[in-house]
């Protein structure tokens, strides 16, 4: 038991460790992209031909992040031999097991009736209320004589007003909605409770709808129309723009330029 | 010891991971590419490939389907896009989602990289509400900003591959990139890739901390083939005979999934494993191709040998497939052959305006910066002719382009404001590439244009002479003596392109 406790601990305190060097290791290259390109421009600003990145400055930057990489997968390699592994913590979401019960029920009593009545209301009363905050927020965005200055001074007073406007609404926004749910899902818990102790239905539970004559119907046409498609694409020039742009590097897809 | 082999035995891949490393080997079976940095153009790039690979990645031997998706979208103020659509639909009805599970390279690296030990967010309410932001990314930045720059503006602008797409990043503009050969490239890089970078890194550490992150709450495909999810050929069904409701399935499921072989599952065939009815079965149509420990109801005798024979064979024709376009796509393919360069009539020794030098400088032809530009002709759309040596005396700049291109249509107006600038003095033309059959002359009367345009011709005489690539924009200044000065793959603008003329006019 001890034994196993451990290892257990061995374990979160190996993964708590993993994870601060993932994050260290993407913030440390994320940086270091952002400075290339700020202290580029910069170059770049005093001589239109000065390169933001080069191969060197790239080389550079990865180096700066290496120590925290190797360091990254040797603990990934001690946690493997260690035999420290994921667990796949199961999905025990109130609602799903609130239908999954329910499903099961033969009639539904009357306490669940009034409990899903609840959980609607709380549902449409949490959004509406969420929304009614978000109303002021939509008026000022929209009105322009609150982003009327523009001067480098005025723009930053001009930001100030508008957090100092904006968060409390949205807070207020939130909370509502916030409050909403979790009154909606105490209301579920209880109507998981009532359809517990419910009568069971014989066959009660969901079963999955199983694929009849409509699914195969639906096959057969959209396996006819996709083939009919390319036959037409083929015919009138889409499927060569496909080749043209395949063969060409697409500089924006890649994110070059 | 028996615990050694038990260790080992969890470790083994399981089929599926095999599948999707034979995926992502077949996809980018153009290995030279890598050694090369060069992208493949052979005709196999006609087909999509079904899962997120980019058609940009030095491996690759297909398309895209979302790139080429929206390269039809943007197409579609003047062709449609019945190919795609057509590519979609039949690889949504045959596969679904399972597309995502088993043959998505995107989907294997997520795996992988969550495979790190550390603690896990597992799926919730929170990550439920996020699993729908794919929808939001598709119409947005799939259809909404691709169909609006198409049809309003005229010019091909992919949403999701600019402003999102890790694969790009990561397998185009970083496989690249790492290549000395395309150490040139480095200097188109901006604040597109600077961004795209840091997205990139971003969902690399979502993928750790949430399985597959990017799958679950960005990816644009994997909302188009979930539309499928219900209908589709081959995936996980279940035997609703012996399906008892128990939601073990659902609960151990990694993916957002309500029902088993709903939109959001990959049909991996994880629940299988979970489920004591033995109820699920991986299925195409009729046919059991995985089925539970034990058999499928209703299985003749010998029904479990019989799979594994035909599995066996699969694999076989499988592995002969991949070794085939192994060797196709590295060795035979006709587009591995590079054309001859054009041979060059010989040239007298070339010597700089140096009056007090007694030696003379022999200036090498080519198309490096220092090298003197080999002459070439084209005739232009309006039907006058652009030659290097007629050019002599004046200031050349050259643009190779595209209508295609995004970046090329943008910095158009740049090159045209230079012309009108320094009219009398400057001797410009804009190389459209020649592989497409779409005619550039309509696009170029209706942009009013003045400066010269030419489409290249069928052998690349332009594109050869200047050293022109499968990569786009790219600018060419030669000065007065005919001297190249200036020669890169990049989008230029005004400050770069003034001062690059006045260096030309100088000399």
């Amino acid at each position: 038991m001890e034994k196993t406790k451990a290892k257990t601990d061995r374990g979160t305190v190996i993964k708590i460790i993993q994870s601060v060097l993932c994050i260290t290791y993407a913030a440390v290259m994320a940086v270091q992209a952002i400075n290339i390109y700020t202290s580029g421009t910069a170059a770049r600003a005093a001589d239109p031909r000065a390169v933001i990145y080069s191969q060197e400055i790239a080389a550079d930057a990865i180096l700066k992040g290496l120590p925290v990489l190797v360091l990254a997968v040797t603990v990934t390699v001690v946690a493997a031999c260690l035999g420290v592994k994921n667990r796949n913590k199961p999905y025990t979401d109130a609602e799903y097991t609130r239908d999954l019960m329910v499903a099961r029920v033969k009639e539904p009593s009357a306490e669940m009736k009034a409990e899903r009545s609840k959980q609607k209301k709380l549902l449409v009363g949490g959004w509406t209320g969420f929304a009614l905050a978000m109303v002021p927020i939509v008026l000022y965005m929209t009105n322009s004589n609150n982003f009327a200055q523009s001067d480098p001074k005025g723009l930053e007073a001009v930001l100030a007003a508008m957090v100092l406007f904006v968060v409390p609404w949205a807070a207020v926004g939130i909370g509502i909605l916030s409050i909403a749910f979790i009154l909606r899902d105490k209301s579920i818990r209880k109507e998981t409770e009532y359809a517990r102790n419910c009568e069971k239905g014989e066959n009660g539970h969901e079963a999955p709808k199983s694929h009849g004559k409509a699914v195969i119907a639906v096959r057969c046409v959209v396996l006819v129309l996709a083939v009919t498609f390319i036959i037409l694409g083929i015919n009138n020039g889409s499927a060569k723009a496909v080749l043209s742009k395949a063969i060409t590097i697409c500089t924006e897809c890649v994110g070059l330029g | 010891m028996d615990n050694n082999k038990e260790t080992l035995k969890t470790m083994r891949p399981s089929k599926r991971r095999l599948i999707q490393v034979y995926a992502a080997l077949l996809y980018n079976a153009h290995i030279k590419g890598f050694i090369n940095g060069e992208i493949f153009t052979g005709n196999s790039k006609y087909a999509c490939v079904p899962g997120f690979n980019c058609y940009s990645c030095p491996g690759a031997v297909g398309s895209c389907p979302l790139g080429a998706l929206q390269n039809a979208l943007a197409y579609s103020g003047k062709t449609a896009g019945f190919y795609v659509f057509g590519i979609l639909l039949l690889y949504g009805i045959i596969f679904g989602r399972t597309i995502c599970g088993f043959l998505c390279p995107l989907g294997l690296i997520q795996e992988l990289l969550h495979k790190i030990p550390t603690p896990k967010i597992p799926k919730g309410r929170v990550t439920r509400a996020l699993s729908y932001l794919k929808y939001i990314i598709t119409a947005v930045f799939v259809f909404g900003i691709t169909l609006w720059y198409g049809i309003m503006h005229g010019t091909t602008i992919p949403g999701f591959c600019k402003y999102i797409c890790p694969a790009g990043t990561s397998e185009g503009a970083m496989m690249l990139l790492a290549n000395p050969n395309n150490a040139d490239d480095f200097g188109m890089l901006n604040i597109l890739f600077t961004r795209k970078f840091v997205i990139m890194l971003i969902i690399g550490v979502a993928c750790i901390f949430c399985f597959r992150a990017f799958c679950r709450f960005i990816c644009p495909l994997g909302a188009i083939y979930g539309l499928f999810n219900r209908f589709n050929i081959i995936g996980v069904k279940v035997d609703k005979n012996r399906c008892n409701g128990c939601g073990a399935c659902v609960r151990n499921c990694q993916m957002e999934v309500r029902r088993v072989g709903d939109h959001e599952c990959i049909n991996c065939g994880k629940c299988m494993e979970v489920c004591a009815q033995k109820a699920i079965s991986i299925k195409a149509g009729s046919i059991t191709l995985k089925a539970p420990e034990g058999g499928c109801a209703g299985d003749k005798p010998g029904a479990e040998k019989k799979r594994k024979i035909i599995a066996g064979t699969l694999w076989g024709i499988a592995l002969a497939g991949l070794a085939f376009a192994l060797v196709w796509f590295n060795f035979l393919d006709p587009s591995l052959k590079k054309p001859e360069p054009p041979v060059q009539p010989a040239q007298p020794a070339v010597t700089q305006e140096q009056p007090q030098a007694d030696e003379e400088v022999v200036i090498p032809v080519g198309f490096e910066e220092g090298n003197r530009l080999a002459d070439f002709e084209i005739e232009c759309l309006g039907g006058e002719k652009f030659s290097v040596s007629a050019a002599k005396g004046k200031p050349v700049v050259i643009n190779l382009w595209a209508t295609y291109c995004g970046p090329c249509v943008q910095e158009l107006p740049l090159f045209n404001e230079l012309y009108e600038a320094h009219r009398d003095d400057i001797a410009m033309v804009a190389v459209h590439n020649c592989i497409l059959d779409d005619d550039p002359a309509e696009w170029v009367a209706n942009s009013g244009f003045t400066m010269p345009f030419a489409v290249d011709t069928e052998d690349k005489t332009v594109w050869n002479a200047v050293g022109g690539t499968s990569s786009m924009p790219q600018t060419i200044v030669l000065d007065r003596n005919g001297i190249v000065i200036y020669n890169k793959r990049k989008s230029v603008d005004k400050a770069l392109l003034e001062s690059l003329y006045a260096e030309a006019a100088e000399k």
